[in-house]
C-alpha cells in the first residue's frame, strides 16, 4: 500500500517536473535565441536558429550601439521610466492611503472608477489623444509623454497599492494617532515604510511599461534628441527585411536595465505581488 | 484637519508637477527658439531601416537640408509595417498629416482627396515638364483616382514582382528552360520534388507572399483590370472565374509546391532557403536583388535569374499582364506658401533623374522613369534583365484590393488566401473576402 503511495507521488513529481521542463524551455527558448542570434548574420540567424555562431559577430553590439543611437536613448529611456515611477508612486500612494483608510460618501465610487481606467485599450483612446497633444503643442515634449504613462499606469497602482494597505493592520495608525502624529504622518512614517513590497511591485511593472512601450514615443516624439531605446530598436527595421544580427544586440542591451532592476527588487516585488492578491 | 490635508496634498502634488514641468517648457522654448524662423517638412514613408536604398533616401533629405538652412526636415519614417499604419491613421484622424507620406492603395484615396488631404499633382506635372515628363505614363496614370480628375500620387519605385529562380537547380532536376505556361510550371514542380528541392520558397506567416502569388494567377487568369472590376463591384469575389484563381493557389499547395508548413513561415525564412538553395523558385520584387547578387549572401549569387509568372495557356491574351509594384509618394493637400514650395521642391528631388539613377546603380532599385542614364558597368546582369523584363508588360497591376474602396481588403483578401493553406476551400475562401465587401454595403 505504502510502495503505491510512494511511486504515485514519484509518478507526480516527474510529470510536475516535466511539465516545469517544458514550461522553461518555453520561457528561455527565446531568450537564448536572442542571444545567439545577436552573434550571427541574418542568414546564419534562419539558417541555424538555435546552433551556435559559426564567427562570433560581436561587431553587431558595436553597430546596434551606433546605428540605434543608444547612448542618447538610453538616457532618455532610463530619464522617462525612472520619472514616471517617481510621480506615479508619490500619487498613487495618496490616493490608495484615502481609499483604503478614509470613510467618506464617493468612497467606493472613486475605487470603481479607478478600476474602469483598467478597462480602457489604449488603442481607442489614441486619436482623442493625439488630438490633445496636437492642440496644446505637445509634440515632443517629454513631461507630456510621462503624464501619459502615469495617467494609463495609475488605475492598476492604485488598485494593487489599496488593496495592500486595506490589509495593514489598523492598530499601527491607532498607535501612531494616540502618540500625536497627524494624517500625513501617518501617511509617510507608518503606511508608506509598510507598503514598501507593495510599491516595488507597482514600481518594477511600471517601469518595465515605460521602458517597452513603442506606441506613445512613435506617435508623439520625433526628435532624435528626445526618442526613447524602444524607437530606436525600429531603426532596424526596414520595409524590405530587418538586420537581425544587430536587431537583437540592441534588444540584449536594451534589455539589461530592467533584468537589473529585477533582480534587484525580485524578492520585493514577488512578496507584493502575493499579498495583494491575498488581501485583496 | 480633513480638509487641511486634503490642500495640502493637492498642494505638494501641484508643486511637483508644476516644479517637473517647468523645466521641460524651458528647454521646448529653447528648442523652439532656434526652429521659430524655419519651415518644417514632415516625411512617413516606409524608406527606413538599415538598406541601401532608405541610406539614399536619408542623403537626399540632407542634401536638401544642407541647400536649404531654413529648412527643417523631420523624418519619421518607419520600416515596420504596423508602426507606419499606427502613425499614419492617428495622424491622419488627429488633423496632424505629414507633407509627404504614402497610402497604399488607389479607391480608398477617395475620401481623403474629397476631405483636401491629399494635393492634385496634375498641375505640379504640368508646370514642370523636365521632370514629369521622364516619369513612366503608366506609372503616373496608376494615381489617377476613379471619379476624380487629377492625378494623385508620385510613382517612386518600381518593378516587375517576378519570379526569380536558381539555374543550377533547373540544371540538377533536367528542366531545360523555366516554365512558360502553367503546365509547364506544374511539371517543373514535379522535377523539382523528385531531388527533394522546394519548389517554390513562400512564408505565408507573411501574409503579402501569398498575396503576390494570387495576384499573380489574377492578372494572367482575368487580366489586369480584374482588380477594377472588383472594386467597382461589377465581379464579385465569388464569381466562377475569380475562385477559379483562389483555386489554382489551392492546387499549387495542394501539389506541394510550397515549403512544409508554409502558413508559419516568415518570408525571411523562405528567402534564406532560396539564397541557400533549398529553394528553387521565390516570388519577389526587385528590391531582394541586392541579396540575390551578392557573395556574401549566396553561393548561388551567378545562376539566379528572373522570369514572369507562367501564363495559362487557355489565357495567351494575359501572358503580359503582370504585377508590379508601384509604390508612391502623396503630398498634403492643405500646405500653403513657402512650406508647400519647398514640399514640392523635395519631392521632385526625390523622384528626380539623378535620385533614380543614384537609387539604381548603388541599391539596384527600380523608379518609374525612362530617362536615366544608367552606367550598365556598375548594374548586375539580374538588376538588368529585372528592368528590361518589366518593360515587356501590357497590363501592370500592383496588388488587387488597390482599386477596393475598402481599406481592410489588404488584411481580409490576404488572411483568406493563407486561410486555404490550413483547410479552408477555395470557395470558403472567396465566400469570406465576399462578405468582407456585403458587409460594408
Amino acid at each position: 500500500m505504502k510502495k503505491t503511495k510512494k511511486s504515485n507521488s514519484s509518478m507526480k513529481k516527474v510529470g510536475v517536473y516535466i511539465f516545469l521542463i517544458m514550461m522553461v524551455l518555453v520561457f528561455i527558448g527565446p531568450m537564448v535565441f536572442t542571444l545567439l542570434s545577436s552573434l550571427k548574420g541574418n542568414v546564419e540567424i534562419f539558417d541555424n536558429p538555435f546552433g551556435l555562431p559559426k564567427e562570433f559577430l560581436i561587431s553587431n553590439y558595436i553597430t546596434a550601439w551606433k546605428e540605434a543611437n543608444m547612448g542618447t536613448y538610453f538616457l532618455n529611456s532610463i530619464l522617462i521610466s525612472g520619472a514616471t515611477v517617481g510621480i506615479l508612486v508619490f500619487v498613487s500612494t495618496m490616493a490608495a492611503y484615502v481609499l483604503a483608510r478614509f470613510k467618506f460618501r464617493l468612497n467606493k465610487f472613486l475605487g470603481i472608477f479607478f478600476l474602469l481606467g483598467m478597462m480602457i485599450p489604449m488603442h481607442t483612446i489614441l486619436v482623442p489623444v493625439a488630438y490633445i497633444i496636437g492642440a496644446f503643442n505637445l509634440k515632443n515634449n517629454i513631461f507630456a509623454l510621462i503624464l501619459l504613462y502615469v495617467a494609463f499606469s495609475l488605475p492598476f497602482s492604485i488598485f494593487v497599492l489599496t488593496s495592500f494597505m486595506k490589509g495593514i493592520n489598523a492598530s499601527l495608525e491607532e498607535a501612531a494617532i494616540i502618540d500625536g502624529a497627524g494624517y500625513f504622518q501617518i501617511y509617510s512614517k507608518v503606511m508608506l515604510p509598510l507598503t514598501v513590497p507593495a510599491i516595488s511591485t507597482v514600481s518594477i511593472f511600471n517601469f518595465l511599461g515605460a521602458w517597452n512601450n513603442v506606441l506613445f514615443p512613435l506617435l508623439f516624439i520625433n526628435d532624435n534628441k528626445l526618442k526613447p531605446i524602444s524607437l530606436g530598436l525600429l531603426n532596424f527595421n526596414g520595409e524590405r527585411g530587418s538586420e537581425y544580427g544587430p536587431l537583437m544586440a540592441a534588444i540584449i542591451i536594451t534589455v539589461c536595465v530592467p533584468f537589473i532592476i529585477y533582480l534587484l527588487f525580485q524578492e520585493k516585488v514577488e512578496s507584493g505581488l502575493a499579498a495583494g492578491a491575498i488581501k485583496g | 484637519m480633513k480638509k487641511i490635508i486634503a490642500l495640502f496634498l493637492i498642494l505638494a502634488m501641484g508643486l511637483s508637477i508644476t516644479a517637473c514641468g517647468s523645466k521641460d517648457t524651458t528647454e521646448k522654448d529653447t528648442s523652439n527658439g532656434s526652429n521659430n524662423d524655419k519651415v518644417e517638412i514632415r516625411l512617413l514613408t516606409r524608406s527606413a531601416g538599415p538598406s541601401m536604398s532608405a541610406q539614399i533616401f536619408r542623403d537626399i533629405l540632407k542634401e536638401f537640408e544642407d541647400k536649404h538652412p531654413d529648412v527643417v526636415i523631420i523624418d519619421e519614417s518607419q520600416g515596420d509595417e504596423s508602426s507606419f499604419n499606427n502613425k499614419l491613421k492617428t495622424d491622419m484622424a488627429s488633423g496632424t498629416l505629414p507633407n509627404i507620406f504614402r497610402i497604399q492603395g488607389v479607391s480608398n484615396l477617395g475620401e481623403y482627396i474629397k476631405n483636401g488631404m491629399i494635393m492634385d499633382m496634375a498641375p505640379i506635372y504640368e508646370e514642370d515638364k523636365e521632370w514629369s515628363e521622364g516619369l513612366t505614363e503608366g506609372a503616373v496614370n496608376y494615381y489617377k483616382v476613379p471619379g476624380f480628375d487629377g492625378a494623385y500620387g508620385v510613382p517612386a519605385e518600381s518593378g516587375l514582382i517576378g519570379v526569380f529562380y536558381n539555374q543550377k537547380i533547373f540544371d540538377e532536376a533536367g528542366i531545360d528552360k523555366f516554365p512558360e505556361t502553367w503546365t509547364e510550371l506544374k511539371d517543373a514542380i514535379a522535377k523539382l520534388k523528385d531531388i527533394n528541392k522546394i519548389p517554390l520558397a513562400l512564408g505565408a506567416k507573411s501574409t503579402y507572399m501569398a498575396g503576390h502569388l494570387h495576384n499573380n494567377i489574377l492578372y494572367k487568369w482575368l487580366g489586369a483590370d480584374a482588380p477594377k472590376k472588383l472594386g467597382d463591384r461589377s465581379m464579385k469575389w465569388t464569381d466562377e472565374e475569380v475562385v477559379e484563381t483562389l483555386s489554382y493557389v489551392k492546387e499549387l499547395y495542394d501539389l506541394g509546391a510550397f515549403p512544409e508548413g508554409v502558413a508559419g513561415l516568415s518570408d525571411d525564412i523562405v528567402i534564406t532557403q532560396f539564397l541557400k538553395g533549398e529553394a528553387a523558385m521565390i516570388i519577389t520584387g526587385p528590391w531582394n536583388i541586392n541579396k540575390f547578387t551578392s557573395e556574401e549572401e549566396t553561393e548561388y549569387y551567378n545562376d539566379i535569374k528572373i522570369a514572369k509568372f507562367p501564363y495559362f495557356e487557355e489565357k495567351p491574351e494575359f501572358k503580359d499582364h503582370d504585377m508590379q509594384s508601384i509604390n508612391p509618394l502623396m503630398v498634403n493637400g492643405k500646405l500653403e506658401g513657402k512650406e508647400k514650395e519647398y514640399t514640392i521642391e523635395l519631392l521632385k528631388m526625390l523622384t528626380s533623374a539623378d535620385a533614380a539613377k543614384r537609387y539604381a546603380e548603388e541599391a539596384q532599385s527600380i523608379f518609374p522613369r525612362n530617362n536615366i542614364d544608367l552606367d550598365e558597368g556598375a548594374l548586375s546582369q539580374l538588376f538588368q534583365d529585372v528592368v528590361e523584363l518589366s518593360g515587356t508588360s501590357t497590363g501592370i497591376a500592383v496588388d488587387v484590393f488597390d482599386f477596393d474602396p475598402l481599406a481592410s481588403m489588404q488584411d481580409r483578401t490576404r488572411n483568406s488566401i493563407v486561410g486555404m493553406f490550413v483547410g479552408n476551400t477555395p470557395q470558403q475562401a472567396a465566400e469570406e473576402i465576399q462578405a468582407e465587401v456585403d458587409k460594408s454595403n
